[in-house]
């Protein structure tokens, strides 16, 4: 064999092989996903007959009897509001605050943000508590508004901490220059630098979105039945004596269908996003 | 790399503070109240429906005692640094795999991320239907290829805490790739430029460049997964409820135990407290070790 | 007084009085109207009619009740925390048999005695089997009216019982009859007979994970064998011989007859391997009784028999009863308590019980028992009776303390059927843990 054959050769092997491990990966991530859907769409019975039937006929009866008895729209509602109220308050008052954290020099601010950071080392569990207490004496107690307060805590230090490195990565230069025309820096932040960081915008809101969407513990403790969000709803189908599993695949699908359609809208920005993000 | 504002513009510093401000009160207020509250109750025994008693640092001298709380401690750090290490290799693997362009990189790009968004509890739920000991589907593949898994990979003492780090692998290991994706596309080019002239191998660019270059983002990865594995609740218990014995009691499991089953509040904030004392620290340490070598300070 | 005005008077009478009576029957017909209670169910078979219920009621009442369905765990700690910090966030609740002590010593849900004197006729209380009333009752206190009653049994696949085959091969091997094991060893017998791994058969399945699980499957077989967690007088007496010999059967039973995974069983998955015929015996509750006939989850309908659970010589058979009660919450308004009262009357009713019994419901009236189309549909039923009559609700302790004990022993059975501990290892830690919660 010549030393170019010998080396296309090599180059078809490390393809092929780079090919198989890709698809292996695929596999390993997205079969218990694949799994979720199949589950739904057949009787509880045949979810456990060995050898596993991997052709079959879907039947629509699982979700017919979810959306029959169970109120999965309000569910879905209230997981909705609940979402886009904590993206809204985490951005609210994160994205200043790593603006400040970017642009401003003073004592206490490494001490500030490690505190900040450090949020995500509490375990969430002995927080609920006096929280939930504290909700009871502003009458704010199974309302989603308290969902939405418990979580933006964790958010917004996430959202202050990502924009201050996509702050960072802007040159100060044009807010400079703004300066010098007479802007005021709110003008300077709000017409120059908040533009130029949307992808990083875009990610700590989608973050602050799917954080909320999924959460289990704060809502499981905060909320009243009425105000019940998707995840207690896949937990309610979760019996002891008897395990619906193919409800709770079925309302699994649906949770997971919103969280899929915003990430494809909104790929491109979040992995520019993450990379001023996190690396200065 | 730190920016200040030149002296002609502190009139700039008065004004920025009020974008300080709004975090700090909500962090006060809905932060560091509740925190606050745990320390105190911690000092007291009290059960939850029954009026609390003031028994000073009683909890935590309770707790050097307590063999259940301090293995689930040990537990707690085994998962973590398994789980954190495995899905820093994997991910740092993975993302130089999709490093290319193209369509189908893109898909699989936003497809792999499905594990991470999906809902962590029911997820757990499902490995739980899979990992199944007589029923699941994983037992059966692995007993058809002839693999000895004794009674079931999440019911034997010595599988049960990997078949749970390998969920968490599973759930996490996709925000790892993406973020090292973002680190990789944003390598300057010239150092390899440099290294190719002269004559270096890829696995020399790699170990030499990319892999210090990437250093700052992947201690951050690394510290976000750490501190959010020290609090993993949700997946063990819907997989092995903390089972077989105290296999996969996690420190957090042991809290929500004392805490909820036996409605110890005050014995389970002076648990949780210690775990973040562990996590303050561990943060702490990061820090130093990312921010004091690389840079002056922030 | 003119004769016509006589006339328009009492017109005038009758008229006021028809439309009083009219008016009176109008709000008299809807007494609670507007008012919204919350119930937090268990997520157990019973629950998804009790939500219909619950909105039939306001048809009734004009009181609408939303059910909120719970799993184990999350129902216990949500009511618990809401009782403890006042939330008032369910006015009505199911109650675990177990917690009837805890719940009546911290006064979280209402006595509801008075309310059952006062309406003793109404109520027909004569027709609820007196064993339903342990599901709520302790010290004198009844904080949660018997809702749906379960009987334990040991279930058994009476095909292959009385296959000819089978019965042939049995006696040759063991020298009597094959039928319902009467003590420990013939369980043990019929057990190993049946246990045949490369035809995937299993003599005998339980729980083995660790938590609630293990623990209230172990307690069932603790009785078999005699024992008890605390005697009479209060001592600690877990680790008792009796006890040791149940937990040692115990460990035999997933070491010997039941499939592998079982050490990792919940309940759901000890149904789940009878109801596909893989393990044939298990000691169960009534209420998954209609389950093994729906062909869209089993396999095996038409086949199973409930029987008494065999004890050792010496031991009179314990009809094991459990099952769930409801408790009106402590903190609410008095107006809304008395909705609640309506709702639990309502729902108790024999002609609800007897809706319900057909949605999957579980019993507590002896008129439901003895319903001829109810007992033409469900052949068991006669079955259930005798062991309603004979129930024992002290076949798990309702202690104050319970939840603290299941939790304890969730742990050490589980790490003697996993070996980490020998059976007297782990007996020894339970009781020197339990005994430590009462020197508080």
């Amino acid at each position: 064999m010549t030393p170019l054959q010998s080396h296309r050769l090599k180059n078809r092997l490390l393809w092929g092989l780079r090919v198989l491990t890709i698809g292996a990966v695929v596999c390993f991530f997205l079969f218990p996903i694949y799994w979720v859907f199949a589950t739904s769409f057949r009787e509880r019975i045949d979810m456990f007959r060995l050898p596993p039937q991997w052709i079959f006929k879907p039947i629509w009866d699982n979700f017919k009897y979810i959306f029959r008895t169970m109120p999965v729209s309000q569910w879905a509602l209230n997981s909705s509001v609940i979402s886009v109220g904590t993206m809204m308050l985490s951005l609210l008052i994160g994205v200043p605050a790593g603006y400040a954290f970017s642009r401003v020099k003073f004592r206490g601010k490494r001490v500030l943000l490690t505190f900040i950071l450090l949020t995500r080392a509490i375990p969430p569990l002995v927080i609920a508590l006096p929280f939930r207490v504290m909700m009871q004496w502003v009458g704010l107690f199974g309302t989603r508004t308290a969902v939405i307060l418990i979580d933006s805590v964790y958010n917004a230090a996430f959202t202050a901490w990502l924009m201050s490195g996509i702050f960072e990565s802007i040159p100060v230069d044009l807010e400079e220059a703004a300066l010098i025309d007479g802007c005021s820096p709110i003008q300077a932040f709000w017409r120059i630098a908040l533009p130029l960081s949307k992808p990083g915008l875009v990610t700590s809101a989608l973050f602050a979105f799917i954080f909320s969407w999924n959460d289990f513990l704060f809502a499981l403790t905060l909320t009243s039945p009425s105000t019940a969000t998707l995840p207690l709803g896949m937990l309610s189908t979760y019996g002891v004596m008897s395990i619906g599993w193919t409800y709770m695949t079925a309302l699994g699908c649906i949770a997971i269908i919103p969280v899929i359609v915003l990430s494809l809208l909104l790929q491109r920005y979040y992995v520019s996003g993450l990379t001023f993000g996190g690396v200065k | 790399m730190l920016v200040g504002w030149t002296k002609r513009c502190f009139k700039g510093k008065r004004s920025l503070f009020l974008f300080i401000l709004p975090i700090t009160l909500y962090m006060v207020v809905f932060f560091l109240y509740p925190v606050i509250y745990g320390i105190f109750i911690s000092f007291y025994d009290y059960s939850l429906g029954s009026p609390r008693t003031f028994i000073g640092l009683q909890n935590y001298v309770l707790l050097t005692h307590d063999n259940q709380s301090i293995n689930s401690l040990f537990t707690t750090a085994i998962f973590v640094a398994s789980a954190v290490l495995s899905q820093l290799v994997l991910g740092l693997g993975i993302a130089l795999l999709l490093n290319y362009e193209g369509k189908t990189m893109n898909i699989i790009r936003t497809g792999i991320l499905l594990p991470t968004v999906f809902t962590p509890l029911v997820g757990g739920l499902v490995w739980k239907a899979l990992y199944h000991p007589d029923l699941g589907l994983i037992t059966y593949y692995l007993q058809a290829l002839g693999i000895n898994i004794g009674r079931g990979l999440t019911v034997e003492r010595s599988t049960a805490l990997f078949s749970v780090v390998l969920v968490d692998i599973w759930q996490w290991t996709p925000l790892m790739v993406i973020i090292i994706l973002a680190g990789l596309k944003s390598l300057p080019r010239e150092p390899y430029e440099a290294g190719m002239v002269d004559g270096a191998s890829s696995w020399h660019l790699f170990q030499y460049i990319t892999l210090p270059l990437l250093r700052p983002i992947l201690g951050v990865a690394l510290l976000i997964r750490s501190l959010d594995a020290m609090k993993i609740f949700d997946i063990i218990w819907a997989i092995t409820g903390g089972g077989p014995g105290t296999a996969t009691t996690v420190t957090n499991l042991r809290i929500y135990e004392v805490g909820v089953q036996h409605l110890r509040i005050g014995y389970a904030s002076a648990l949780s407290n210690v775990l973040l004392v562990l996590g303050v620290i561990t943060g702490v340490l990061f820090f130093h070790f990312l921010y004091s070598k690389k840079y002056g300070g922030m | 007084m003119k004769p016509w005005k006589k006339l328009v008077g009492l017109l005038l009478i009758v008229c006021f009085t028809m439309v009083s009576i009219t008016l009176l029957g109008i709000t008299q017909e809807k007494p609670y109207k507007g008012t919204v209670l919350r119930l937090a169910s268990m997520a157990d078979q019973y629950a998804d009619y009790l939500k219909v219920l619950g909105e039939k009621f306001e048809e009734v009442s004009g009181a609408k009740v939303e059910v909120d369905i719970l799993g184990y765990t999350e129902l216990y700690a949500k009511i618990t925390s809401d009782y403890a910090t006042d939330t008032k966030l369910y006015d009505l609740a199911t109650v675990d048999i177990v917690w009837s002590g805890g719940f009546a010593q911290k006064k979280w849900t209402v006595d509801l005695t008075p309310l059952i004197l006062r309406d003793y006729v109404e109520l027909d209380v004569p027709d609820i089997l007196p064993v339903m009333w342990t599901q709520g009752s302790w010290e004198g206190k009844q904080v949660a009216f018997p809702m749906a009653g379960y009987a334990n049994s040991l279930i058994y696949r009476k095909d292959l019982f009385d296959d000819p085959e089978e019965k042939v091969a049995f006696k040759a091997e063991y020298g009597y009859e094959l039928r319902l094991p009467r003590t420990m060893d013939e369980m043990r017998d019929v057990a190993t007979f049946f246990t045949r791994p490369d035809e995937n058969l299993f003599g005998l399945v339980a729980n083995g994970a660790r938590g609630p699980a293990v623990a209230q499957d172990w307690m069932e077989y603790m009785r078999a064998f005699g024992g008890q967690i605390v005697d009479e007088e209060g001592n600690v007496v877990v680790n008792s011989p009796e006890c040791l010999a149940a937990l040692e059967f115990f460990v035999d039973i997933f070491d010997k007859w039941a499939p592998p995974g079982a050490i990792g069983y919940w309940w759901d998955d000890r149904e789940t391997t009878y109801r596909i015929g893989q393990s044939i015996m298990q000691s169960s509750w009534s209420i998954a009784r209609a389950g093994y006939e729906d062909p869209a989850i089993s396999l095996v309908f038409g086949k199973t028999a409930m029987g008494v659970t065999p004890t050792v010589p010496g031991v009179l058979p314990r009809l094991g009863f459990g099952g769930w009660g409801i408790g009106i919450n402590a903190d609410i308004d008095p107006e809304r308590q008395a909705a609640a009262w309506a709702f639990i009357k309502w729902i108790t009713t024999p002609e609800i019980q007897k809706e319900w019994m057909l949605h999957d419901g579980a019993p507590i009236r002896l008129s439901t028992l003895l319903d001829p189309e109810l007992n033409a549909k469900m052949p068991w039923l006669s079955t259930m009776l005798k062991l309603f009559i004979h129930g024992d609700g002290e076949y798990r302790p309702r202690l104050p303390e319970y939840s603290q004990i299941q939790s304890i022993l969730g742990l050490c059975v589980n790490q003697a059927i996993t070996h980490e501990l020998t059976p007297k290892e782990a007996l020894d830690k339970a009781a020197e843990e339990i005994k430590a919660l009462y020197s508080k």
